[in-house]
């Protein structure tokens, strides 16, 4: 269990604008590491130059080892040149926040995307913005000044939320348009059709795109902790429903189960990452979670 | 089913309890309110609510209903329970032979055998709580009737009471009477309680009588005559009988079986002997038994005695009266289990003196018979003799003497025959001397009529008898009867050579008895219970001068006198001491209507009693006396005057055997008493079943719960 701190949803929604939600997270994080994990991660090979000691093992090259015996390291022409795409939902679904949560689907998925914008900005690499409803909101292009940075920020600020999700579409939209190959980094609840999903996100796949799948979810919509009879007034479109929720938790949860695995399957599938991001927990946490497992995954 | 047979199942302890079982519609009322304050929540994962719910719509229902259903029956149950359903609404419905209400009989035994202590209570006592508890346990539209077994019986509940708390009062408050057990009578008053119910309480299908009892030989010595097998028979036909069985083999007893004073009538002139006979009913013998005698009310002697096992001892005192009137004596055995036996009581008017009056036919006819009573003259005699000619018969208050002798009156008149009757009915004693002026006409007349109830004399007078120089000797009939028996040993004393030359023949009537003969066969003394006295005739005279007899100058006169004015005057306050049930009758000299007469009772309870008017007597009657011991009827202002009386228990009921149960008429059950003594339930009537019912809605609870648990988990 995570340790309460500075961080904690509940502390950052008190702080006013993403851009210091942003900072406060990255400062969070930065202080609990040394290397960014997207440091090296280059496309287009240069030249080679002599091992010194404190060079990472991964970058010495093996062939020129064998016919030289010497130890020789790979250099990359664009070493900084990383493009991260942060794709965001900000469908009606995501405005949800059970009483408990400090913050919502959708402003959880905004810290988490600005953080990450911070970090990848950072290191002098690109980022770019994409929002989405049932459409593509708002696409702003990779960049690696720091004034793209504020942008981000302002547009996620902006962002009204829109109605209905239709993510599968709007993926085989983005993979058509995002044409240079990147980290896509997805931050939904996903609420959608799991195949349309899937075929979607099998489009970046195509594409060779780095796909990353942040699952918001609200604690409540992982525990249903309802106890008295409920009438749930449905998002996006969806119609009232009355029902005993104490009755209806465990088939809730199995349904909800269901899409979970399957969606994960995808991903696995697809060699994508999944994870699950409760709005309840610290988003440094989170982040570095996340990150952590990315990098030992990349090992 | 008709609406009856359907009420008849409803057999509730405590069925305003039902109420509760509207708290059963809670649940309803919970879950249709809980329905209307539902809250609101805006909800993204839409989808997934409503693929749990098109998938689990048709289970969610009916554990909701489940559960509703659980919950109520939960609450139904326990006010069930509350209100202490019996077993018969469950063999209603299983079709069982019990159902329907009971008319339930119960007979305890009155017997005062059921006196017998062990411990602290009475065989009666635990009769009377097991009775309680076999109430208690019944199930609710019972009826109870209650009949005392006794001598008579005694029908306290005649027509079946179904109040349970009417019946246990009823109990509660009966006493043991002091009497016996009279198993026919108390069997057809059985009989007539069961046909009267069956009669005028249709309702009532199950019928049960059960006997408690000690199984006293005493009482049901008679189970098996044939009258009371017929009447066991038509009752088993009618109900169950059960029994149950309070006495134990091996119980043992002493009781004083008699009390008696030596005299018929006490006097102040000499002492007075009384003598107590113990009776032993057990098997040990009982050394050192304390006898002590209490007059009235003051101990004036002790004895102990040794009583052999099964024998009977005697234990006498003398005791010399200092002031006349009504004195109680009592005798008291130290305790054992049975104490009701322990005491007897003697009622013993003393007199003065004893009054006798002679009549004469002609002077001096008397004189000897009066001197024959009262041979020496005294200040205070034993017996005071007065003599005076036959017109005193109507001229004289003749209720004032003991014994009235008349000795060769010639002749009565109607008027004369009447007060001699009168004073029969009064318990006086009348001795007849015949004599040459005797016409047997006028006795045989106005005397001796056929009808035992108006007539004065024993015998009918025949003709005198030839007089004869040989004379006719006396047959003394064995000595048997209790005038002659005294004579009996005693030669000398002369009875058989007593000179009779001449005599009346006489004609005893079928009730007399023949105290003393002539050898010839024709009778000498005839003795008759008359009324409430006692009549006795002397075929001859008393006095010489007739030339009849010389009986008067011979040796057996004199005892012969005294033995005739004994047993004249036996009967005279024979009413005074009487066993326990006999109705207690007296009179005084005429009073005011108005007078007050109280009876005054062994437990120091009194009744106020009502003077019926007869001629010159005020007549009462008592019949309520259950108790032994010694009653005193209390004439108040401004007669005053009291007569005493005692009342005692007849000592059959004192022998404690036991009848053996084989010999029991097989129309009884032995089955009314469980193991521990405690009377087990009965097949007709109800067992609760308030605990399986509670047993049920523990078990629901637990159903509640895992229902409700697994609901709250969202269902399998």
């Amino acid at each position: 269990m995570e340790s309460p701190s500075s961080l904690d949803p509940r502390t950052l929604a008190k702080l006013k604008g993403l851009h210091l939600r942003a900072r406060h997270i990255v400062e969070g994080y930065v202080s609990g590491l040394h290397r960014s994990p997207y440091h090296g991660f280059s496309i287009e090979f240069a030249e080679h130059r002599e091992y010194a000691p404190g060079d990472d093992l991964r970058y010495v090259d093996w062939k020129v080892f064998g016919r030289t015996d010497k130890f020789y390291l790979k250099q990359y022409e664009d070493e900084t040149n990383l493009l991260c795409y942060l794709v965001l939902d900000v469908s009606e679904s995501m405005t949800y926040r059970s009483s408990p949560a400090a913050l919502s689907k959708l402003e959880y998925a905004q810290a988490l995307a600005a953080s990450v914008a911070w970090l990848v900005l950072e290191q002098q690499d690109a980022a770019g913005l994409v929002t989405f409803d049932n459409q593509i909101r708002t696409l702003l292009r990779p960049a690696s000044n720091s004034s793209h940075l504020q942008q981000m920020i302002q547009v996620m600020e902006n962002v009204s939320p829109g109605k209905k999700t239709a993510a599968g579409p709007i993926f085989h939209e983005l993979a058509e348009r995002l044409k240079k190959r990147g980290v896509v980094m997805i931050l939904s609840d996903f609420f959608d059709n799991v195949n349309s999903l899937l075929a979607g996100l099998k489009h970046f796949h195509h594409r060779r795109h780095d796909v990353v799948l942040l699952h918001v979810l609200d604690p409540a919509e992982l525990d249903f902790p309802f106890q008295r009879p409920t009438q749930f007034q449905g998002l996006e479109e969806f119609p009232d429903v009355m029902t005993d929720p104490q009755a209806l938790r465990r088939a809730y949860m199995k349904e909800l189960g269901i899409f979970q695995q399957k969606l994960q399957e995808g991903c696995r599938t697809m060699n994508m990452d999944y994870e699950l991001m409760r709005t309840d927990r610290p988003l440094d946490a989170a982040l570095r979670s996340f990150l952590a497992g990315r990098m030992a995954r990349m090992k | 089913m008709t609406g009856g047979q359907l009420l008849a199942m409803w057999q509730l302890g405590s069925g305003w309890m039902l109420l509760w079982g509207l708290a059963a519609a809670l649940p309803i009322l919970i879950h249709l309110w809980s329905r209307r304050r539902f809250q609101q929540v805006p909800w993204a994962a839409m989808e997934f609510v409503l693929a749990a719910m098109r998938r689990n719509a048709r289970r969610i229902q009916l554990e909701q209903w489940l559960l509703l259903l659980v919950r109520t029956l939960i609450i139904i149950l326990f006010a069930l329970a509350l209100a202490d359903p019996a077993l018969s609404l469950i063999s209603s419905w299983t079709g069982g032979t019990n159902s329907g209400q009971s008319h339930i009989l119960l007979v305890l035994d009155a017997s005062y055998s059921m006196d017998y202590r062990k411990g602290e209570k009475s065989l009666f006592d635990s009769a009377k709580e097991m009775a309680a508890q076999m109430i208690s346990q019944g199930k609710q539209g019972d009826g109870y009737t209650l009949l005392l077994m006794g001598e008579p019986p005694r029908t306290i509940i005649g027509e079946p009471a179904f109040d349970p708390q009417d019946v246990q009062e009823e109990l509660a408050a009966l006493t043991l009477p002091h009497a016996g057990a009279n198993l026919s009578a108390s069997l057809a008053e059985v009989e007539a309680i069961l046909r009267q119910a069956k009669d005028r309480e249709p309702r009532l299908t199950q019928r049960q009588v059960i006997f408690f009892t000690d199984l006293g030989k005493t009482t049901w010595g008679d189970a098996n005559t044939a009258d009371c097998r017929e009447r066991l028979g038509r009752i088993a036909e009618l109900a169950r009988l059960s029994l149950v069985d309070m006495g134990e083999p091996g119980e043992e007893n002493l009781a004083i079986t008699r009390l008696e004073a030596g005299e018929p009538i006490s006097t102040l002139a000499t002492e007075t002997t009384f003598r107590a006979e113990i009776q032993s009913f057990s098997s040990q013998d009982q050394p050192r038994q304390s006898v002590e005698f209490f007059v009235d009310g003051v101990r004036v002697a002790e004895q102990t005695v040794d009583v052999a096992a099964g024998g009977r001892a005697g234990a006498t005192f003398a005791y010399k009266f200092e002031t006349a009137g009504e004195h109680v004596v009592e005798g008291r055995l130290a305790g054992d289990r049975l104490a009701l036996d322990n005491h007897r009581w003697l009622s013993v008017p003393v007199r003065e003196s004893i009054r006798v009056l002679c009549i004469h036919g002609k002077p001096g006819e008397s004189r000897f018979v009066a001197l024959a009573l009262e041979p020496r003259k005294d200040n205070k005699p034993r017996i005071r003799v007065e003599q005076a000619p036959e017109s005193t018969l109507l001229e004289a208050d003749l209720k004032q003497y003991d014994c009235i002798f008349l000795c060769n009156v010639g002749r009565f008149s109607r008027d004369e025959a009447q007060v001699l009757r009168q004073y029969l009915h009064s318990g006086g004693g009348l001795v007849f001397f015949l004599g040459d002026q005797v016409q047997s006409e006028s006795y045989n007349q106005e005397l001796a009529s056929d009808d035992a109830g108006k007539r004065v004399l024993p015998a009918k007078l025949g003709p005198t008898s030839k007089a004869t120089e040989s004379g006719y000797p006396f047959d003394p009939l064995n000595f048997r009867h209790p005038i002659v028996a005294p004579f009996e040993g005693f030669k000398n004393a002369g009875l058989l050579t007593t000179p009779i030359w001449k005599y009346i023949e006489l004609k005893p009537f079928p009730e007399a008895k023949t105290a003393l003969a002539f050898r010839g066969g024709d009778a000498a003394i005839v003795e008759e219970k008359l009324q409430k006295g006692r009549s006795i005739i002397f075929a001859s005279a008393a006095a010489p001068e007739s030339q009849w007899t010389e009986i008067s100058s011979w040796p057996s006169f004199i005892p012969l006198v005294q033995e005739m004015q004994q047993y004249a005057i036996s009967r005279r306050d024979e009413g005074r001491n009487l066993q326990v049930g006999d109705d207690l009758v007296g009179s005084f000299p005429a009073a005011p209507p108005q007078t007050p007469l109280t009876m005054l009772l062994p437990d120091g309870r009194n009744e106020r009693l009502s003077l019926m008017a007869q001629g010159d007597e005020s007549l009462w009657s008592y019949s309520g006396g259950v108790l032994s011991g010694g009653y005193e009827a209390k004439l108040g202002t401004p007669t005053k005057a009291a007569q005493k009386f005692a009342l005692n228990v007849n000592t059959r009921e004192s022998d404690l055997e036991r009848l053996p149960e084989d010999l029991l008429p097989s129309q009884f059950n032995l089955d009314a008493q469980g193991d521990d003594g405690t009377p087990a339930i009965l097949p007709g009537s109800s067992e609760s079943f308030f605990r399986e019912l509670l047993l049920s809605v523990l078990f629901l609870l637990a159903c509640e719960s895992v229902l409700a648990w697994r609901m709250g988990r969202g269902g399998a």
